[in-house]
């Protein structure tokens, strides 16, 4: 259930970039990359690493696997860059294929997850003091299916149904995971 | 409504998608239970919080460098191979490139004889079964590869040639190390994503050499 004449979070997120000057130089930068232009496509790059590196580090829970992936999203859009038609602005373009590139990576490991395999998380010895340091510790230690499907809806504005189909699971098995990450998350954070 | 029940509708009422009759059921509950009531404000701070994390973190190391060679790895086949360098051709390519880096490496060695046999450097049954594929265009593919490298020999000062063979040898002990990995661990995708990275990072290194010595 959706809630009526509202927009998600993402997809207001999509309308500001669409519609901010970066977008426009995105979309220069992004028509000289397709056309081979090396230097125009590591432009880009400075400009969406660190939003794409901070999707792959709280989607994998690790800074080792989040370089790999956040290397493997962006040789991805080199390769595809010719699908990209400029109908979106390059960074939502950019992040959605950032998601499949990482989900399409964990998918096999969340699979082999019991569905109920859900611990609340240890607090991270070596946390940083300051509580969104904790909160990402936090969010790291939860078990890879809760984690994933917390970071899209809580984080990155998914919903349900889009969860869903991206993980192959059903709605209502995202729907539980978010409510034991939450319920995790909040012990986590209180205690 | 109960406890457990108001638990179990609550992220649906933090978000605003529970139904008016029942969120007013919840409220009548929360108003008059105190462990409900903590419950909720602290499902409210968790969601303020959330709403707090930084929409972009910048990598701890720079990563570009990387990107760059795997660029360097796709664009130099792609020309030569003449077919679509993803999902399960980019593992078959970087299984075939493994091949070649072989010959690369023997015909670096020099001789005709080593270039026969296997090279020493590169164990090629070391290559996970599952990055193995079949390719007709393939065979034809690592012939010109390693034409392009014979062409290109007498350009390369010794050093160079040196500092190729120390490389190869880097990249091939993590390639087994990897590949053993693998076998152990068939459905990690990680360890299949690294051994990908791995040999592209090798076909750049090649790719690199043909062009430093004018050949590319």
């Amino acid at each position: 259930m959706e809630r009526a004449g509202e927009s998600s979070v993402r997809e207001l997120a999509e309308r500001e970039m669409a519609v901010s000057g970066s977008a426009l130089e995105d979309a220069v930068l992004a028509e000289r990359a397709k056309a081979g232009d090396r230097a125009a496509f590591e432009q880009l790059y400075r400009g969406h690493a660190g939003r794409a590196y901070a999707l792959c580090l709280r989607l994998a829970g690790n800074a080792h696997d989040a370089e790999d992936l956040l290397q493997e999203a962006f040789v991805r859009a080199w390769q595809k860059l010719h699908t990209f038609r400029g109908d979106s602005a390059f960074g939502t373009w950019f992040h959605r294929l950032s998601v499949n590139v990482v989900i399409g990576a964990l998918r096999a490991k969340l699979r082999m997850r019991p569905a109920d395999y859900v611990e609340c998380p240890g607090r991270a010895a070596s946390a940083s003091p300051g509580l969104r340091l904790d909160l990402e510790a936090a969010i790291a230690q939860l078990p890879d299916g809760a984690r994933i499907v917390f970071v899209l809806h809580d984080v990155e504005g998914y919903r349900h149904p889009e969860i869903a189909a991206l993980l192959g699971i059903a709605v209502g098995t995202s729907k539980v995971q978010l409510h034991r990450a939450r319920h995790a998350l909040r012990k986590e954070l209180g205690s | 409504m109960t406890c457990q029940e108001v638990l179990e509708c609550l992220d649906d009422y933090v978000d605003g998608q529970l139904p008016e009759d029942d969120a007013r059921e919840l409220r009548e509950h929360v108003e008059s239970c105190c462990t409900c009531r903590e419950e909720e404000a602290a499902a409210r701070v968790l969601a303020s919080h959330v709403a707090g994390l930084p929409k972009s973190v910048p990598p701890a190391r720079e990563l570009w460098p990387g990107i760059a060679v795997r660029l360097d790895a796709l664009e130099a086949p792609r020309r030569a191979w003449k077919f679509r360098v993803n999902g399960l051709a980019l593992l078959t390519a970087a299984a075939t490139l493994a091949v070649i880096a072989a010959g690369a490496y023997s015909f670096l060695e020099g001789g005709a004889a080593r270039r026969d046999g296997p090279a020493p450097g590169i164990v090629l049954s070391s290559t996970p079964a599952a990055c193995l594929g079949s390719d007709a265009g393939l065979e034809q593919a690592q012939a010109e590869q390693l034409a392009a490298l014979r062409d290109c020999e007498k350009a390369l000062a010794p050093q160079t040639i040196r500092i190729v063979r120390e490389n190869l040898d880097i990249l091939d002990a993590a390639s087994r190390t990897l590949c053993s990995a693998i076998e152990e661990d068939p459905a990690n995708p990680h360890l299949m994503l690294r051994w990908m990275a791995l040999q592209q990072r090798k076909i750049g290194m090649l790719a690199a050499v043909v062009r430093l010595s004018g050949a590319g």
